[in-house]
């Protein structure tokens, strides 16, 4: 009787040097959105028991937000969530383009046009979020 | 018929004389582990003589064969002739250093759709996929996502089940009355499901879709491909059209398709396969918001 | 043991196999069919041209078998070419309203273009690839109904009584091996058996044909005492891709395309092969006409001429050939809206085939056959383009209706000697042809006639005893050997052009090729997927049919058709208006010859000169 070979998990996603626009395209926009999920929950987070403490003394308020901001860590952790953001909104219109069945055979190209916008953007930003100490 | 059968059986016969646990499968495997080492240096040498050889690494499974159970890639140098195929160098190998390699293969025209492979890393034709057009060593394997049967051919069973379940034929019912008449379809329509009908059933974009990987009820691109290639056919009535909607939007149906364009991409007849289901994506929601 | 019973099995799921497969059911019939591929693998799928049926206002059945018995140079019957002619329309029409997509004209028809040999555009089409659509239409039918698939099921032998005379045989079911777990089972047939099981190009090394086309069912069948017909009638097709074989439709030339050589010549006219037709004169003079430019020192590197179609325009080049486009990128580097194809002649049809009537009957009770395997005969010495699909529709269907129906019609055609049938007495072989073991051989191993009780159980253990004894030996010559020579020398001599001493030669080889596959061996000893073990078994059917095509060629000394020979120019109508036939006779190849039919319905076929 023959048997067949079951090679597992190995193989279920393929090779990542091989994968295509699409398949990146696919891949970054469901992390983009996890990230962007766990930050909307922090800043909720954040926000509710901000409101808490603000209550005694609004000073706390604004000590810890500068505390933060004078972090190097944490102006480019917000570069990064800009990016992801960007990404995440760009990708989300070519998605919609390519459900609306608009410029399908352009899928590819989009999904570099996004990343080159969002690219440009984020170094665009870069001064901002670096430069100028916070008051 | 007869004499030739006699000898080898005398043979046995001493054999197990001497060494009465052997028994003639161990003897017929020693045999050929002895050939294999036999032809390993004349694999060699063919190489070493040939002026331009490319390497093939290509993977090997047999559950019935000891040294086989164990999965391994074999390495194959075969010459190198201008305008060769994966198809021609499998070809090469199997007919010049090992004849137990096994892959399907049929027609060497893109057209019988036998030879969808793994190589280097995407699913390919082996029979239009030009030699020269990869890197060297050329790594070979069967089909990802589909269980092994042996070599590179994989079990076929359940990508032929997807094909079946989306009722893959006209159904039309109301035909011309005119003897020898035929229904009309207009050139535009026709040009339409053009692309749709040309898939060959090779497996290839089932076989590069994650979703279809996680999802085994998951239809898969080629099943959807052929229900648009019925639903956009205007020979085929408003009511077909209608339950073949219902089978396109269960929940194993369209809606899993995630645009990854990796079938697209694979696709060895260009068909676009995201495009037809997008588009039956969104006739699924025009048959459904009847309101306006 | 295992034993499948159905009422008509049918061997080969092409485009033959699933039109009797279709037809049987329609019958009321418990149908199964019996494939070494999956249906969609086959070789059908690879027609590119179309479909031959007189539909329209302006022509009708009698011309359309007017230009088949034509271009057939008189050597088909003209029951079997009246019938195609008159079943075709119909089963153009089922097709359509089975859903295939053919192509279109501005009000809704099937459109329908010229073709060689043809006196009016009656060929139908599905873009250039007509057969992959009708292939796959006919499957969707096939699935629709249920009709049982047993696929990658390897059928190697008939199992039929051993009657003395063939013609008191019957045929009770056939022997497959499945290839994914190498069982041995028995297929019983409670009607009858369809062969369809293609044709035999693998016999030749440059070929349009696929792997898998290796005259499985033709060798069954005469091992099993079915005469095999006009063998020696093998079509080679003008323009192939000369690296692979890869077949450029006729299409390209019915579109307008045109020959020229490496001077830039337009030969088919500059030199006067077809000062009319040119470029659509049947394939036959085509090709010769290729090979005659390039040996006259005028082909393209010594191979071969260039086809070109770059003046359609883009437009009509995408919209009508474009997959032809893609097939010279592929297979051949070649970009075709900018720069010429090379083609040369390929081996591409077997018009000859299993002797049947016009309903798909062969001399074996309860055996029928259709298809390029068969031959009624409809092609002759010669098949005109877009004749081949409606053949196997036709007599794919007819095999099919009578195979499941219990009461059969008559035919016109009959099969087997007959009154009229006379011996070869003077072939000139230079080897005793047959089996080498043929005097003292057990035909039965041989894939022959089985003898005591129930036939397909003995055919079973006996085909079982033949594959362990396969797979038992241990050294031996590898089939892949064999089939080279076989293939080459075929090839060689038996092409296009063929001579006395060349065919002999062919024979001297063929009958090396048959000893040394005494040693066959097959070296995977695996019982799974063993391919190994598959083309070893096919590489013998394939020394037989070759043989039987030498042989018919060295018999026929004239020029007829596809059927060229060297030391005789001219077609000889007194002498060979009649067909060859081979007979499996106790392991050796009886050759005999029956008349042609040329009397038609209404008229007389006279034999004319074939200018085009």
């Amino acid at each position: 009787m023959s048997q067949s070979y079951d090679r597992g998990l190995i193989e279920d996603f393929g090779r990542w040097r091989e994968f295509s626009a699409g398949m990146w395209a696919w891949i970054l926009h469901k992390f983009t959105g996890w990230v962007l999920i766990g930050y909307l929950f922090m800043h909720i987070a954040v926000l509710s028991t901000a409101i808490d403490a603000a209550s005694g003394d609004p000073a706390t308020y604004t000590d810890t937000i500068q505390g933060l901001e004078s972090l190097l860590v944490v102006r480019v952790l917000e570069i990064g969530l800009l990016a992801t953001a960007v990404f995440h909104i760009l990708n989300g219109v070519r998605l919609l383009m390519v459900d609306l069945g608009v410029g399908l055979e352009a899928q590819d190209k989009s999904f570099y046009a996004s990343l080159v916008v969002t690219g440009g953007i984020v170094v665009a930003s870069v001064p901002t979020f670096l430069g100028g100490g916070v008051v | 018929m007869s004499t030739e059968q006699d000898e080898p059986t005398a043979e046995t016969t001493t054999d197990a004389d001497e060494a009465p646990a052997q028994t003639p499968g161990d003897r017929r495997r020693e045999e050929k582990q002895a050939r294999m080492q036999v032809t390993e240096r004349e694999r060699a040498e063919a190489a070493a003589a040939a002026d331009e050889t490319v390497q093939l690494k290509v993977f090997r499974f047999d559950p019935e064969v000891p040294e086989k159970e164990e999965p391994r890639f074999d390495d194959f140098h075969v010459p190198y002739v201008q305008g060769m195929t994966v198809l021609d160098a499998l070809i090469y190998a199997r007919d010049e250093f090992d004849s137990s390699l096994t892959f399907r293969h049929s027609c060497r025209q893109a057209v019988c759709g036998s030879d969808a492979l793994f190589i280097n890393g995407s699913q390919r034709l082996a029979c239009k996929t030009q030699l020269s057009a990869l890197d060297a060593p050329v790594r070979v394997e069967p089909l990802p996502h589909q269980d092994v049967v042996k070599d590179l051919v994989v079990d076929m069973e359940h990508f032929y089940d997807q094909m079946e379940a989306v009722e893959p034929y006209m159904q039309s019912e109301e035909f011309p009355e005119g003897e020898l008449e035929e229904q009309r379809q207009s050139p535009e329509n026709r040009e339409k499901i053009k692309m749709s009908t040309r898939c060959i059933w090779c497996g290839a974009c089932m076989s590069s879709c994650n979703i279809a990987a996680g999802d085994n009820e998951y239809l898969g691109p080629a099943a959807i491909n052929k229900a648009y290639r019925f639903a956009m056919d205007e020979r085929e009535e408003d009511d077909i059209k209608e339950h073949r909607m219902r089978i396109m939007e269960q929940e194993h149906g369209v809606w899993r398709c995630q645009t990854q364009f990796s079938c697209t991409e694979v696709c060895p007849k260009d068909i676009p396969l995201t495009e037809h289901i997008q588009e039956l994506k969104r006739e699924a929601v025009k048959s459904n918001l009847k309101f306006w | 043991m295992t034993v499948h019973e159905h009422d008509v099995i049918v061997v080969g799921a092409g485009g033959a196999g699933l039109r009797a497969a279709i037809a049987a059911h329609e019958e009321g019939a418990d149908v199964a069919m019996v494939s070494k591929l999956h249906p969609v693998r086959s070789h059908t799928g690879a027609a590119e041209g179309g479909i031959n049926a007189a539909l329209r206002e302006g022509d009708d059945w009698e011309l359309h078998a007017y230009d088949t018995m034509k271009g057939s140079d008189y050597l088909g019957d003209a029951a079997a070419v009246e019938t195609l002619a008159q079943d075709a329309p119909q089963e153009v029409i089922d097709l359509e309203h089975w859903g295939m997509p053919f192509s279109r004209e501005e009000d809704g028809t099937v459109s329908q273009r010229p073709f060689g040999g043809l006196s009016f555009a009656r060929t139908t089409y599905a873009g250039a690839e007509t057969g992959h659509h009708m292939l796959h239409t006919m499957y969707e039918q096939v699935v629709k109904r249920g009709i049982q698939v047993y696929d990658e099921w390897y059928v190697t032998r008939l199992a039929t009584t051993d009657h003395d005379e063939p013609a008191d045989r019957e045929c009770t079911g056939v022997v497959g091996y499945e290839l994914r777990t190498g069982e041995v089972a028995g297929f019983k047939a409670r009607n009858g058996v369809v062969l369809a099981t293609g044709g035999p190009g693998q016999a030749f090394d440059h070929t349009t044909n696929a792997v898998s086309c290796t005259g499985d069912g033709q060798a069954m069948a005469y091992r099993a005492g079915v005469p095999l017909e006009d063998m020696e009638f093998v079509q080679f097709h003008p323009t192939t891709l000369p690296s692979t074989g890869v077949l450029i439709s006729e299409g390209v030339r019915g579109e307008g395309g045109i020959l020229y050589n490496s001077e830039g010549e337009r030969f088919m006219f500059e030199h006067g092969y077809a000062n009319n037709e040119g470029e659509l004169a049947s394939r036959d003079v085509v090709s010769r006409a290729e090979l005659t430019e390039v040996n006259a020192g005028r082909g393209v590197e010594d191979e071969y001429v260039y086809l070109d179609m770059r003046h359609l325009g883009e437009e009509r080049i995408s919209d009508r050939l474009e997959n032809i486009v893609h097939l010279a990128e592929d297979f051949e580097g070649v970009n075709a809206y900018e720069e010429p194809m090379p083609v040369k002649p390929g081996q591409h049809y077997e018009m000859g085939g299993i002797e049947t009537n016009e309903n798909g009957a062969t001399l074996i009770d309860g055996l029928y056959a259709a298809g390029e395997c068969a031959c009624a005969s409809v092609h002759g010495a010669n098949r005109l383009g877009g004749n081949a699909l409606p053949e196997l529709l036709v007599f794919g269907a007819r095999a099919g209706r009578h195979a499941a129906a219990s009461d059969r019609a008559d035919a016109k055609l009959e099969t087997g000697r007959t009154d009229e049938s006379e011996p070869e007495e003077n072939l000139d072989a230079p080897v005793e042809p047959g089996a080498v073991d043929a005097a003292g051989g057990d035909t039965a191993a041989d894939g022959g006639a089985v003898a005591s009780g129930d036939v397909l159980e003995g055919a079973v253990a006996q085909e079982r005893q033949r594959i362990e004894g396969m797979l038992e030996r241990d050294d031996g010559v590898n089939h892949a050997d064999i089939r080279a020579e076989v293939q080459q020398t075929m090839t060689e001599n038996v092409n296009v052009f063929r001579e006395k001493e060349g065919i002999k030669k062919a024979l001297r080889d063929i009958r090396e090729a048959r000893k040394r596959y005494q040693e066959v061996a097959v070296s995977d000893p695996s019982r799974t997927y063993n391919t190994d073990l598959i083309h070893t078994i096919e590489t013998r059917n394939i020394i037989d049919v070759a043989e039987t095509i030498a042989l018919g060629a060295l018999a026929r000394t004239e020029f007829r058709g596809a059927h060229w020979r060297a030391e005789h120019q001219e077609r000889k109508d007194d002498e060979w208006l009649k067909h060859t036939l081979v007979s499996w006779e106790e392991g050796r190849p009886d050759l005999w010859y029956k008349p042609v039919d040329l009397q038609g319905e209404n008229k007389v076929y006279e034999p004319k000169e074939r200018s085009y």
